[in-house]
């Protein structure tokens, strides 16, 4: 009697324990630094395409600011690639925002998401798409606009990039060292062996151009 | 863990109750040729060719008779023994309890594995088959004598219908037993008698099964180029599993001993960690590993069941083999340089898809109604699970395996 008390209690238990038993939480190893996710392009048209990240988990550090990066390769960085700034961001999930620059037609491109915290800049996978092209380069104005050789000039508009390997600025047909650069203004420098006293500035970025309607003055 | 430990406590306390003996009905008979009822201790060791235990009552002590102090013990509808003078393997003679297979004309015995005939009284021949490798144009082949054969043939003389069937028969307890009461039958038929003949020469007894499960991974390796393995760190996993049972057991060759096989279904996830420095330690690697497994475990061991009461404990050894149905695997790399982290996604499946183990369990039984229902507390350790693809050459080095508890809860539908 005792023996089969036994077995019933054995069973009890087994039953119980079976009943209970239940699979572990996912829970991923804590960083200091977020974590980032790059999601799937969407509305790729010859507009531009639009992006989407996740930040999976935040670091020790806020995000003070994160976005998307993109180029031809996969290891595009903030730095000196094309890049969205969406600005700082406090939670963790999703995000998107739509490019309209700097992507050629029919070329396989690579977008990141990244977030910087602290110290850190934290990149997402890199996710490929073929591109169906982007928005052409608009110049609305240049300053100033007569100055020296090896002077910087300061071209205004929209659908630049800050990607300078990228990027071509001719003074008529002499190409111009480009300083820095950002989707909406270009700083260059004026080419040292121009010749030319009137010359269009033109722009050029991913097959496309875009050339000013007034002169540029060289000043001797 | 304290849960599987008192379960353990709880089996292993049936287990020491129930293996103690099991005095069963029987008789011995002394050596002036007297049956005294009584009872046996029933067992299935090779201490029955030495001695047994008896008692007259169920309330009185036992007492251990060897083969010196009676001519015979045996269990009332089961087996018996005979003390006989048999030659040991070492050809010298030696007293020895020697377990009565049919009684009659020509009676059947088996010891250690090797069967006996006696026609005439103190005339104890031995079957014996042996056999030699020989050379025959060139070409390796077994060479049975058969001397079994030509014994059977020489005792059998006298009953022609039986002639041509001992071409036959081999050296198995099942097919000698047929023809020596076939024999038996032959030529004296109220003197033949078949010793367990109730019993059946197989069983097999079905059931379905389910266990709560608690697994680990361990990996390590001495090569720089898996360290990626060698630093990975599994969470335990909790995870249920359904399956069917199959025993198959011989209760006319051993009662006791039987081979249990089963298969298990069951589906888990795996998350791990992995974190290390590239060969210039100027990378730092975080690795997040997410592993989704379903798995047919088949299983096939070896079962002793302690004693034939409404509850039997029993342990089980055997074999595992798992096959991975879905193997999916996918692997978040971080690779931390300066202050940049960049991720990358992977997804290299380094799971064996088949892999064999070892597997232990001790549990309990109980009849209920005409089921049987069953409780095992099991430990299954797998072995070699993973090979890493862009490793394979060097993956010998690595030391893959799992960790598994495993409480199962089951019915029989059959006794």
């Amino acid at each position: 009697m005792k023996l089969n008390c036994s077995f019933s209690l054995l069973l009890a238990f087994s039953l119980a324990t079976l009943l209970l038993s239940c699979k572990a939480k996912d829970e991923l190893t804590p960083r200091e630094y977020p974590r980032m996710d790059t999601g799937e392009v969407t509305a790729i048209n010859t507009s531009g395409a639009t992006f989407t990240g996740i930040i999976r988990t935040l670091g020790a550090t806020p995000v003070s600011d994160h976005g998307f990066t993109w180029s031809t390769t996969p290891h595009s960085l903030v730095d000196n690639s094309s890049q969205i700034s969406l600005g700082p961001r406090n939670e963790i999930g999703p995000f998107s925002a739509t490019a309209t620059f700097a992507m050629e037609a029919d070329k396989v491109h690579y977008v990141r998401a990244y977030a910087r915290a602290g110290e850190y800049v934290v990149y997402g996978p890199a996710m490929p798409y073929t591109s169906k092209g982007s928005m052409t380069p608009v110049i609305t104005g240049f300053s100033p606009a007569s100055a020296r050789r090896n002077d910087q000039v300061t071209i205004t508009g929209s659908n630049f990039t800050q990607d300078l390997n990228r990027l071509t600025v001719l003074f008529g047909s002499t190409p111009a060292t480009i300083v820095r650069a950002t989707p909406e203004s270009i700083v260059c420098m004026v080419p040292y062996n121009l010749q030319a006293p009137q010359t269009k500035i033109t722009v050029k970025l991913a097959g496309k151009t875009a050339t000013t309607t007034n002169n540029f003055t060289l000043i001797p | 863990m304290i849960k599987f430990y008192t379960t353990l406590l709880l089996v292993l306390c049936s287990c020491t109750a129930y293996a103690q003996s099991d005095f069963r009905p029987g008789y011995i008979v002394n050596l002036a040729g007297d049956t005294l009822s009584g009872y046996v201790d029933y067992k299935e060791s090779r201490s029955n060719n030495k001695f047994c235990s008896f008692k007259p009552s169920k309330e009185s002590h036992s007492q251990q008779l060897g083969v010196d102090a009676i001519r015979a013990y045996g269990f009332k509808g089961d087996k018996a023994y005979e003390a006989k003078q048999v030659k040991t393997n070492e050809e010298e003679l030696t007293k020895a309890f020697i377990e009565v297979l049919v009684k009659g004309r020509l009676s059947l015995y088996l010891y250690k594995a090797r069967f006996f005939v006696e026609k005439d009284p103190d005339q104890l021949l031995e079957l014996t088959n042996t056999a030699e490798e020989v050379y025959v144009n060139n070409t390796r082949v077994m060479k049975r004598s058969n001397e079994h054969i030509a014994t059977l043939n020489t005792l059998m003389i006298d009953c022609q219908d039986q002639l041509n069937k001992i071409e036959d028969v081999s050296l198995s307890q099942r097919s000698l037993v047929t023809l020596v009461k076939n024999y038996n039958q032959c030529v004296a038929p109220e003197e033949n008698r078949i010793l367990k003949e109730s019993k059946k020469w197989l069983v097999a007894k079905v059931g379905i099964a389910g266990s709560a499960n608690t697994e680990n991974l361990t990996f390590t390796s001495s090569d720089r180029r898996l360290a990626l393995y060698d630093h990975a760190r599994f969470d335990k996993v909790y995870y249920p599993s359904v399956g069917l049972v199959l025993n198959i057991v011989s209760p006319r060759l051993k009662e006791r001993l039987s081979l249990q096989t089963e298969a298990f279904y069951a589906t888990y996830d795996y998350i791990g960690y992995s974190n290390y420095s590239s060969f210039s330690e100027d990378v730092y690697y975080r690795n997040d590993f997410a592993l989704e497994l379903t798995s047919l475990k088949l299983n096939a061991a070896f079962r002793y069941t302690f004693i034939d009461k409404a509850t039997q404990p029993y342990f089980n050894l055997g074999v595992s083999n798992r096959l991975l149905l879905n193997n999916t695997a996918s692997r978040i790399q971080e690779s931390e340089s300066g202050n940049t982290i960049q991720t990358s996604k992977h997804s290299d499946t380094f799971l064996n898809k088949y892999h064999m183990g070892m597997m232990a369990g001790l549990g309990a039984s109980y009849q209920i109604f005409s089921y049987r229902l069953f409780s095992e507390l099991r430990y299954d350790k797998g072995m070699n699970i993973a090979t890493p693809p862009e490793f394979s050459n060097v993956s010998r080095s690595l030391k893959a395996g799992s960790d598994t508890f495993s409480l199962i809860v089951g019915l029989y539908f059959n006794k």
